[in-house]
């Protein structure tokens, strides 16, 4: 169930009366700088992405501010490497690089960069497979202008997984296409045979800035998270929930792996990416 | 007629086995009535049925009863001027007031309504029910005669007020709906969590820690369409009292307060109704007699906003109403003996379409009471209740084929009581009682909505059963000094058959069990003492003190910001201890003015024992380990209360401002360090003022101020996959802007209000006269133009004015 729809759905059904206005608070900016970490390596064999920034005011000018020349150390206990920098604030795992599940990972970095200088560390585990994961098609539904998405998949019995899920356009992770799908025990050994798992369309909600079209590729990554990166993500997810009291929680601040005193996650997650060829944008149901 | 001063000692051996009914009714014999039927106020009335000169001391006992509908009325004052000695008449208008033999002259008054005199030569036990009229002509007669007894200066301990139909009716309300919770949130102590809600926090206390009451049976949920109505339907209240921490000792199971509300029972002199239409709802009640014994109550209401959906292209197809309806069957078998039939259903439908998925949102309330009020003797009061409660709510998702499904989540409950009351002489009047009752909670349960979905899962159900028992006793000592003091023994079981899942110490599943039907999974007990105290310093001051001990087994972890119907609750478990409470408040009242003017300040402290909370960012929807996302504390309030009640000449109401400061100390939420209590607002201000222009006409005005509850707001954000994540203060360390609202109300009342049959009262009101932009919520938004994030407010509502009808037949 998308808790979102129900509580944007709440927002229009039920205060219809409801009214904006500005609001001046009586508040002011932390006067803390922190590092911020954003990084997830996977089991997939790539080039693994670390992205250093720091934070900034809340109240003020949006700005992005990368940590760059950074020491970025991914270790496994027994060997080490070092990432390569390229462009503001990424860092890359060499080529075909992959995670091996059960492992344990342990991200260093090394900063001098003004008010977040220091040494941070991170660990993750990285989980088995918890899933078998068969393949993924699409359609066009004409009436609400959207793509479908029907995942096959098969849940490991006997293994408790949480899932966090993203998805990439052309390699670009799709913005707020970003959730989860928790471990309960309920969901254990579940199988999705060709069920629509995701849509997608044009517009804020729809994520997608512009229609599909012939030759792009959708990935989807279903991941087996460990628990304390899928808790983050779905606190992430809760950051983009409507401001409706009725179903917001207390806001709270996301948790964090990287230590001392920082923000963000580093993860290792467990994954076989799902891939689909848009070969006719308007391809109808095929049912 | 027996003598029922020996059964006592043997019921209080059997204590507090239910085999005390069997034990009582073995020794008790029909108590006979000794009075003639007395049923006009003022009579003169001399009593020689028995002349037992042996005997020093006598009862007058009854009930007392509104002339003309013949309800029942609770809390009447019943005095005697020779003696001084006086008492009230109890929730089902019962009263008992010991006295020397001799002459008497005994006044029975009760607010807004014609005293009754009753003069009398006390001779052996008096049976009088006293019918009181209502006021027409001769106002102010009535209201010195209702006040000169000192009732707020005498009642036992702090923290009680009463609010009847008169009060309920004047005070402006949204949109013309009457609604009793938001006249409690008018009153010092309690408090309104936002705009236009019905959740209310007691003295600093949690939204779960109201115990409400309806016919004695528990209602889990009090609003209507997500809580800005609440679920009571006004013309079918016949009074409400709340304790606000000092409990009598028959109240239980929750901390804060009691709620205690009483539906009428149907007017036994002739067939009759009202018939409602407002902007918010329209409501009929019926109401008359079946016979001479039997009279009946059935009402309903239902609400039409949805009418206007179709006004709205977004709303096109959505639909949102409430419905709910009371009835009521009350059977006087004779004079001793009556039964009662209750019960309450109200139901919440909301559905809409977002995104090509159909979306609905559905919460009902069912209660049920059945109650046997019994005589014993003149001293000896007895009362035997079953209740049923059910609260559930369902959220349904249709999309396409093969996802459509459903989410239930519900509690039902199962309860039976003996209240027992036994005056046993002038100065001490013992109550004591058993109650029982059985829980089912069901987190959570998915069910498919159509043939092809493979969804269907029940998460584990919590079977709980609950046995307390009770005893307390009202001593007057000497004429200046009134004590009360008593004795609660809880106790509360989990039960199979069900899977209990055990946690590790860092919230993870560690392990689940088994249990079978019945079989013991935790179990918990409790003394829970209860004490107050009244000294009359002068004929127009007291001062008065209590202690209560409160032990909780039921509750809510604060999820959503303002409270809603989707809370979930929690019993006591293996990984949740029941939630204790300490409370000691002192208070001084000073009347002036030969009682007119009521002032009183109190002050309150109290401490709380394993208080939960939802950790930071809890996955609450659909987790089945939900106890996982528990945290746990203690937490504490304290705070003054300041109330100015006026009723001079054509002007009454009341000023109330309450100072509430409270604090949550859990060792895994913000740190560690202290935060402040969710939803409480530390300055609380509310007027009232009612104006009687003249018999026909009132005008009404509310208003109230306080300061924002406690909030977190971003001080620093940061981005995350390009997402922008706001970076929060601690946990509540801000406060939300300041609220102020004021409402107005205009009540015309027909020619012929209440004296002849048919006649027909409007209803004018304003809520929000000056339309206040009060925040309901705060969220945040770039800005386009400068780029930088700003603040920006939801408020719910601006100038309402409305319009109702009422027609009385």
């Amino acid at each position: 169930m998308r808790l979102s729809h129900i509580a944007i759905f709440l927002s229009l059904s039920c205060f219809l009366p409801a009214c904006r206005a500005d609001l001046e608070l009586d508040t002011k900016n932390s006067d803390k700088t922190y590092l911020v970490v954003d990084g997830m390596i996977t089991s997939e064999a790539k080039s693994h992405r670390i992205e250093l920034s720091t934070s900034y005011p809340f109240f003020g000018k949006t700005s992005y501010c990368p940590v760059t020349k950074a020491e970025v150390v991914l270790s496994d206990g027994t060997e080490s490497i070092v990432l390569t920098q390229r462009g503001g604030g990424k860092y890359f795992t060499p080529e075909d690089w992959c995670g091996v599940p059960g492992t344990t990972y342990t991200l260093t970095v090394r900063t001098e960069q003004e008010e977040v200088s220091g040494v941070y560390q991170a660990v993750s585990t990285m989980p088995e497979a918890g899933a078998k994961y068969t393949g993924m098609d699409y359609s066009y539904d004409k009436d609400t202008k959207s793509w479908r998405f029907k995942v096959w998949l098969d849940d490991y019995p006997g293994i408790i997984s949480n899932y966090v899920i993203f998805c990439e356009l052309n390699g670009y992770r799709i913005q707020r296409m970003f959730g989860t799908l928790s471990g309960n025990s309920y969901l254990d050994g579940f199988h999705m045979d060709g069920s629509v798992f995701f849509t997608l369309s044009v517009g804020w909600e729809g994520m997608l800035k512009e229609p599909l079209k012939k030759g792009d590729v959708i990935t989807l990554y279903i991941c087996c998270a460990p628990k304390d990166y899928y808790d983050f993500v779905y606190a992430l997810s809760l950051t983009s929930w409507p401001s409706v009291p009725l179903v917001m929680p207390q806001p709270a601040n996301c948790p964090t792996n990287v230590n001392p005193n920082a923000l963000g996650f580093f993860s290792a997650c467990y994954t076989e990416p799902l891939s689909v060829t848009i070969t006719d944008p308007f391809k109808p149901d095929s049912e | 007629m027996p003598n029922f001063a020996g059964v006592i000692p043997a019921v209080f051996m059997t204590f507090p086995l239910f085999a005390t009914v069997s034990l009582i009714f073995g020794f008790c014999g029909h108590f006979p009535s000794t009075s003639p039927d007395v049923s006009k106020p003022g009579t003169v009335i001399t009593s020689n049925q028995s002349r037992d000169e042996r005997q020093s001391k006598h009862s007058v006992s009854g009930y007392v009863k509104e002339a003309g509908t013949g309800e029942v009325l609770t809390g009447a004052v019943i005095y005697d001027i020779k003696s001084k000695s006086s008492t009230v008449s109890n929730s089902y208008g019962f009263y008992s007031l010991a006295l020397p033999s001799g002459a008497h002259t005994i006044e029975i008054s009760y607010f807004g309504l014609r005293s009754d005199t009753l003069t009398i030569t006390l001779t052996s036990d008096f049976r009088y029910d006293s019918f009181l009229e209502e006021r027409f002509e001769n106002l102010d007669e009535a209201k010195v005669l209702a006040y000169d007894k000192k009732d707020n200066l005498r009642m036992f301990g702090t923290g009680q007020a009463h609010l009847n139909q008169e009060t309920l009716r004047k005070i402006p309300a949204m949109g013309g709906e009457k609604d009793l919770i938001k006249a409690i949130q008018l009153l010092p102590g309690v408090q309104s969590t936002s705009e236009g809600s019905t959740s209310f926090s007691v003295r600093g206390g949690g939204l779960d820690q109201n115990q409400v009451l309806l016919d004695e049976a528990p209602v889990y949920n009090v609003g209507h369409s997500l809580g800005f109505f609440s679920v009571f339907n006004n013309d079918a209240i016949r009074d409400v009292s709340i304790y606000k921490g000092d409990m009598d000792a028959k109240y239980g199971g929750f901390l804060s307060s009691a709620l205690d509300i009483h539906t009428k029972e149907g007017r036994n002199d002739r067939f009759g109704g009202i018939a409602d239409i407002g902007l918010i709802s329209s409501k009929l009640l019926l109401e008359g007699p079946i016979g001479d014994k039997v009279t009946f109550l059935v009402g309903g209401r239902r609400s039409y906003i949805d009418l206007f959906f179709p006004l709205f292209k977004d709303l096109k197809g959505s639909t949102m109403y409430f419905y709910d309806l009371n009835g009521k069957i009350n059977w006087q078998v004779n004079q001793n003996n009556r039964l009662y039939l209750s019960s309450f259903f109200g139901n919440d439908i909301m559905g809409g379409s977002v995104s090509g998925q159909d979306l609905g949102v559905g919460y009902r309330n069912g209660t049920v009471t059945t109650r046997w009020n019994h005589i014993f003797s003149p001293r000896f009061f007895s009362n035997v209740t079953g209740v049923y409660s059910k609260y559930g709510y369902n959220y349904d998702s249709r999309q396409e084929k093969g996802m459509c499904y459903t989410w239930l989540s519900g509690l039902t409950s199962y309860g039976l009581k003996m209240d027992n009351t036994w005056y046993a002489d002038s100065s001490n009047s013992v109550e004591f009682g058993v109650h029982g009752q059985y829980l089912t909670l069901s987190p959570g349960e998915i069910k498919p909505l159509d043939e092809v979905t493979d969804i269907q899962h029940s998460f584990p159900l919590t079977h709980a059963v609950e046995l307390d028992a009770y005893l307390q006793n009202s001593q007057q000592v000497g004429s200046f000094l009134s004590l009360r003091y008593g004795l609660r023994f809880s106790n509360f079981m989990t039960l199979g058959s069900t899977t209990q899942y055990y946690y590790k110490e860092d919230h993870t599943i560690d392990y689940r069990k088994k249990y079978g039907a019945g079989e013991m999974i935790s179990c918990f007990c409790g003394l829970e003492p209860r004490f107050s105290a009244s000294f009359m310093l002068s004929e127009s001051m007291s001062v008065k003190a209590a202690y209560n001990r409160n032990i909780q087994y039921l509750q809510q972890a604060a999820y959503s910001i303002t409270g809603s119907p989707f809370e979930v609750w929690f019993s006591a478990s293996p990984n949740v201890k029941p939630q204790t409470s300490n409370q000691f408040a002192l208070g001084f009242f000073k009347n002036f003015l030969n009682d007119r003017l009521e002032t009183s300040v109190e002050v309150f402290y109290k401490k709380n024992r394993n208080s939960i909370d939802f950790k930071d960012n809890p996955e609450v929807l659909g987790n089945e380990y939900l106890e996982g996302e528990l945290r746990f504390g203690n937490s504490y309030a304290y705070g003054a209360e300041f109330m100015f009640k006026y009723d001079i000449s054509k002007f009454n109401g009341w000023v109330a401002y309450t100072y509430t400061h409270g604090k949550h100390i859990f060792p895994e939420i913000n740190g560690g360090k202290p935060y402040d209590s969710p939803r409480i607002h530390n300055h609380y201000l509310s007027l009232v003022a009612n104006y009687d222009i003249n018999r026909r006409m009132t005008l009404s005005a509310s208003w109230v101020f306080y300061t924002g509850c406690p909030t977190t707001y971003p001080i620093a954000s940061y981005e995350i996959a390009g997402i922008n994540v706001p970076y929060y203060s601690e946990r509540n360390s801000q406060r939300m802007p300041d609220f102020h609202r004021l409402d107005l109300s205009f009540i015309l009342n027909g020619k012929n209000h209440g004296r002849r049959r048919v006649y027909g009262d409007w209803n004018f009101s304003v809520y929000n006269a000056y339309g206040r932009r009060n925040a309901w919520a705060v969220y945040y938004e770039n800005d386009e133009e400068t780029s930088q994030m700003k603040a920006r407010m939801i408020y719910l509502f601006s100038v309402i004015p409305s319009v109702s009808y009422s027609l009385h037949f």
